[in-house]
């Protein structure tokens, strides 16, 4: 550890610090020599005193008084010198701080020798000039849309938005607006009318307990395909569209002519209907067996 | 043989040290042989515990409890003081001060056991790399609480010397006066 070839030589503030520090060491002996000093005056006035010499007990008091005073100024000299080499150890960190500061911007400024304005600027241009090429490759092998057909496509995206929000609206019906008059219409009926109000009651329902409205939304073309195939085939006034029908009337599912086409709907048509139905099946498993 | 250092507690004497023949060179060999090796160990923990640097072949030495058991009322005579010294030099835990082998410096530590605890200290301390005098080192009031406070100015010098010797101290006033010594520990 530490045999290097050469040895590190003592510099000149290194010599000086050291005479401080020699000055501080005589200053430190002498300073005890006097605490030693001191304490013997005491003993020796104390002595005095009780041996009844006053004179010569007052004389070494006044010796100690003395040296108590050597002792503070040789504190006084001690706080100097100490002060002096503080700042010597001191400055010498600065100048080294110095350095390593020198040595760093020496550093930087190779460092931005080596990456000047022009070869930056160069660089950036053939990025430039190679993303160019690239968009050109892109066009030409046809993976890129161009504006135009950009354009198009978010047209057509907005067409659909907007059929979408028709469709969601025209779905959106009015039925509290139609449905009282098709309760008075089948609360003529006997059976019927419960059946009516426990659908009133569902209707009402959602609404009511479910505040969300997309539920709701949901719900009543529901409700209202329900209520027609209690109605429809009993009532007149009420015709329905045809798109709602076909998911709706069960019984009539199979044979949707006599459903539509009945000109009294009346119980009588209903299980006609039913019968022809029952009449269909063997027909359709006869289909099958072909 | 002289030491400022008041030890906190008592030394405390091994069990051998109680038994009388201890105290006389055994003329059988194997037993010789032990005995010495034993009073070697006593030796080394006693100087130890007291930080004694320095052993006397005069009169003086036989002042130690160390070689003196009062209780007993027996001592080390002088031709067994000389074999015993003898021994511990053999064992590298002393040095002959001169040829006249009147002294022993006691290496309690070794000079390099030493010279790592000083490079240690600098370190720990913040006192690396900065100039330190003899008697900084040695009785300043930073190391008052350390193991090497007070240290024989002989040993010390030979401590300073073995660090220059490895090139971990710069030296920046060789003085043979050890109070004036002036170096700078490389931390």
């Amino acid at each position: 550890m530490g045999q290097g070839p050469s040895k590190p030589k003592a510099s000149a503030h290194d010599k000086a610090v050291f005479e401080l520090k020699k000055q501080r060491d005589v200053l430190r002996k002498y300073q005890k020599q006097l605490a030693t000093v001191l304490d013997r005056e005491h003993a020796i006035a104390k002595q005095c005193l009780a041996a009844g010499d006053k004179r010569r007990a007052l004389l070494a008091l006044r010796k100690k008084k003395y040296q108590e005073q050597l002792l503070a100024k040789t504190d006084k000299q001690l706080v100097t010198l100490e002060e002096m080499t503080s700042t010597i150890e001191y400055t010498v960190i600065e100048k080294e701080v110095m350095a390593g500061l020198q040595q760093g911007n020496a550093v930087l400024q190779a460092l931005h020798q080596e990456m000047s304005v022009e070869k930056v600027e160069a660089i950036l241009d053939e990025t430039a000039e190679a993303i160019a090429y690239q968009k050109e490759i892109e066009e030409l092998l046809g993976t890129k849309l161009s504006e135009e057909d950009e354009a198009e496509v978010e047209h057509e995206l907005a067409l659909i938005q907007e059929e979408a929000a028709l469709a969601l609206e025209t779905k959106m019906p009015s039925v509290p607006v139609t449905a009282p008059p098709v309760a008075e219409n089948v609360g003529v009926e006997e059976e019927v009318p419960a059946v009516v109000a426990v659908e009133k009651s569902k209707a009402k329902k959602p609404a009511s307990t479910l505040p969300r409205p997309c539920k709701t939304s949901n719900d009543k073309p529901k409700l209202r395909r329900r209520l027609h195939s209690q109605c429809s085939p009993r009532t007149t006034e009420f015709s329905p569209p045809p798109s709602l029908l076909v998911p709706v009337a069960t019984a009539a599912a199979a044979v949707p002519d006599h459903a539509s086409s009945g000109s009294s709907p009346t119980r009588t048509t209903r299980s006609r209907a039913s019968r022809s139905r029952r009449c269909s099946l063997p027909r359709l498993a006869n289909k099958k067996s072909i | 043989m002289s030491t400022n250092y008041a030890p906190p507690v008592p030394f405390e004497f091994p069990p051998i040290y109680s038994f009388p023949p201890f105290f006389t060179l055994q003329p059988h060999a194997p037993s010789r042989d032990k005995q010495v090796t034993a009073w070697v160990d006593l030796i080394r923990a006693y100087c130890t515990h007291h930080r004694v640097y320095r052993l006397s072949l005069n009169a003086s030495i036989l002042d130690l409890p160390l070689f003196r058991n009062a209780a007993l009322n027996r001592s080390v005579s002088r031709d067994m003081l000389h074999t015993l010294l003898t021994a511990l030099v053999k064992a590298d835990l002393a040095e002959w001060t001169s040829k006249s082998k009147t002294h022993v410096f006691v290496y309690w530590k070794s000079l390099s056991e030493w010279s790592d605890t000083l490079v240690a200290w600098a370190k720990d301390n913040g006192f690396a790399n900065t100039v330190v005098t003899g008697y900084e080192v040695r009785l300043g009031d930073y190391v008052t609480d350390q193991e090497f406070y007070a240290m024989d100015e002989a040993v010390f010098a030979k401590v300073v010397a073995h660090l220059d010797h490895q090139r971990r101290i710069v030296m920046i006033n060789p003085s043979s006066n050890v109070d004036e010594l002036g170096f700078k520990i490389i931390g």
